[in-house]
């Protein structure tokens, strides 16, 4: 009996409203996003904990955060995974794909995950490079990849449906970060080959494009959190201390750094060099969203290492949704959280109009 | 953009609209509310009709008390009526005997003697005129006999005489009330006899007449 409400949460175009939930290694975004039309309006955020492997947030069920006061008159759910052993590739097969079950599975052997992995895919583009003769002709296309724990996925979505919302998406965040990247195609343009940087505490997620085509998506286990620990150590700071001395651009990383942020930003490096000699471009600009305002203490730290421009990502500009709530000091780190609500609302209006 | 979600996308048409299973279910609760009301209904109209009819077979036991205090006062008409008949009954009776006994004697001419003199009762079907108007009845009437004797210069013409008297439509009170009469037997006064026997039989007209 779902159905039986006095007020309609959704016409024909998608959700009237939306909560978005990110759930990060270190915290748990939730992000209300209302409709009027074809105009998003964002209404609330919140950040809080990070759940736990059994969706608890401290001593409460993730549930009882979605059933709370705030969220009452919301009915519909999207998550964004950036936990819970989920994870997204960009891979490249050659030839020509076959049918949807016969990319799943080539995917799925790829990836090397069996069947407690839920794997989803879309193929991106195909290229046909050209040889001296027919044989030399080679075809190859990319797949962009996702696969998520079975039972996580399982597990959200009963969560979703006993705070009595309806299930929309359940998303890994590195599509999510994709997703956000392309919003930024005013960074792309000319042919250019970009890189775009999300940084969370302990893990980041790299995409890379050339001349507006997605060619690289990369998973880090290594986060702030790597740049953050340099700053502890040697000052016997706490956490949130060593923050804010960062922020404060008074500390200066590049010759002070773990081994641990030297070998994550010498991957970062790696994998720009390697866009670079497969397809030619150099890639002059890397973009980064990261926390607050560390941020440009990170632009500072991977300039120096891999050599380019590197620039704090306006995410939040390219994004057609209303002012933020006025009490929020980090707006940039809800950016994929808006970006998701965005991309089911244009989903919807597009596909239904 | 990329749509690799894990959850599939619920359809915002079906979502905006009523579930057709809701509906039906609204349409059906619809029904029974309707079929209900008008069960209540028709409860409600059975139940106060029996209210009414209690009510007014309350009132008719008034009624049926009048009634039977009615029944019973026509019960006593019928038979005060019945009495009133018999009294009339008897009351002609009585007028017939007595005057027609001082109306015979009046009447027998001295050469007759009356050796016997019988007056007994018939009933006959006859229209009967009550208080309740003309009802198919039985009626009495009353029937002479007369035997006796005549002697004297003429008994023949003595006996004759009587029997003229005796005769309907004679201007006498028994001619006004005999319906018929007959000279039944008149005997002797053979080879010059003096003595005549005779027997006459009168029919009375019936009491209501």
């Amino acid at each position: 009996m779902s159905n039986f409400r006095l007020s309609r949460g959704a016409d024909r175009f998608g959700p009237k409203k939306l909560i978005v939930v990110e759930l990060g290694s270190d915290v748990t975004r939730f992000v209300t996003v209302a409709r009027q039309g074809a105009e998003l309006r964002w209404e609330k955020a919140k950040v809080l904990p990070p759940v736990d492997e059994e969706l608890m947030i401290g001593k409460e069920p993730l549930v009882n955060f979605l059933k709370g006061e705030e969220h009452l008159n919301v009915g519909y759910v999207s998550v964004l995974m950036n936990t819970g052993g989920g994870f997204v590739r960009l891979l490249s097969f050659s030839g020509n794909p076959g049918s949807a079950s016969v990319v799943t599975r080539e995917v799925r052997q790829t990836l090397g995950v069996g069947d407690e992995f839920e794997v989803r895919h879309q193929v991106m583009r195909r290229n046909q490079s050209e040889g001296e003769s027919e044989s030399e002709e080679k075809s190859e296309y990319a797949v962009l990849a996702a696969a998520v724990p079975k039972d996580k996925s399982d597990a959200l979505r009963k969560a979703v449906e006993d705070a009595g919302k309806t299930p929309v998406s359940l998303v890994p965040y590195g599509a999510a970060t994709a997703n956000l990247a392309e919003t930024s195609i005013d960074l792309m343009t000319n042919d250019k080959a970009v890189g775009f940087l999300q940084i969370g505490r302990k893990n980041s997620m790299l995409v890379l494009y050339v001349a507006e085509n997605l060619t690289l998506a990369r998973h880090f286990k290594t986060g702030f959190y790597a740049l953050l620990e340099t700053v502890m150590k040697q000052y016997g700071l706490d956490e949130e201390t060593a923050m804010k001395f960062v922020s404060s651009g008074s500390f200066e990383f590049s010759s002070q750094m773990s081994s641990a942020a030297k070998s994550w930003m010498h991957q970062v490096g790696i994998s720009l060099d390697f866009i670079e000699r497969r397809h030619g471009h150099r890639v002059d600009d890397l973009f980064i969203l990261g926390p607050g305002d560390g941020v440009k203490a990170l632009c500072t730290a991977f300039a120096g290492a891999v050599n380019r421009n590197v620039e704090p990502w306006e995410a939040l500009q390219n994004l057609q949704v209303g002012e933020p709530p006025a009490e929020l000091k980090d707006k940039q780190e809800f950016a994929a959280c808006i970006c998701e609500a965005q991309r089911i609302m244009q989903e919807g209006l597009t596909a239904n109009a | 953009m990329h749509n690799l979600s894990f959850w599939k996308m619920p359809d915002w048409r079906r979502e905006s609209t009523l579930d057709p299973r809701f509906l039906m279910v609204v349409v059906i609760a619809l029904f029974l509310i309707a079929g209900l009301g008008a069960v209540s209904f028709a409860y409600s109209a059975k139940s106060s009709a029996a209210k009414e009819l209690a009510k007014v077979k309350a009132n008719q036991t008034v009624i049926a008390e009048d009634a039977k205090e009615l029944r019973a006062i026509r019960k006593q008409i019928n038979l005060w009526n019945k009495a009133l008949a018999k009294l009339e009954e008897k009351q002609r009776k009585r007028l017939i005997l007595s005057r027609q006994l001082a109306e015979l004697h009046r009447v027998i001419p001295d050469d007759v003697v009356l050796q016997g003199l019988e007056f007994h009762t018939e009933k006959v079907d006859r229209k009967v005129k009550t208080a309740n108007g003309e009802q198919a009845g039985k009626v009495f009437r009353y029937a002479m006999s007369l035997s006796g004797s005549a002697s004297g210069d003429d008994p023949q013409a003595a006996i004759t005489l009587l029997a003229n008297r005796l005769s309907p439509g004679r201007d006498s009170l028994i001619g006004r009330t005999l319906e018929d009469s007959d000279l039944k037997n008149m005997s002797g006064g053979i080879m010059g006899e003096d003595k005549m026997s005779f027997n006459i039989v009168g029919i009375y007209k019936p009491a209501a007449e």
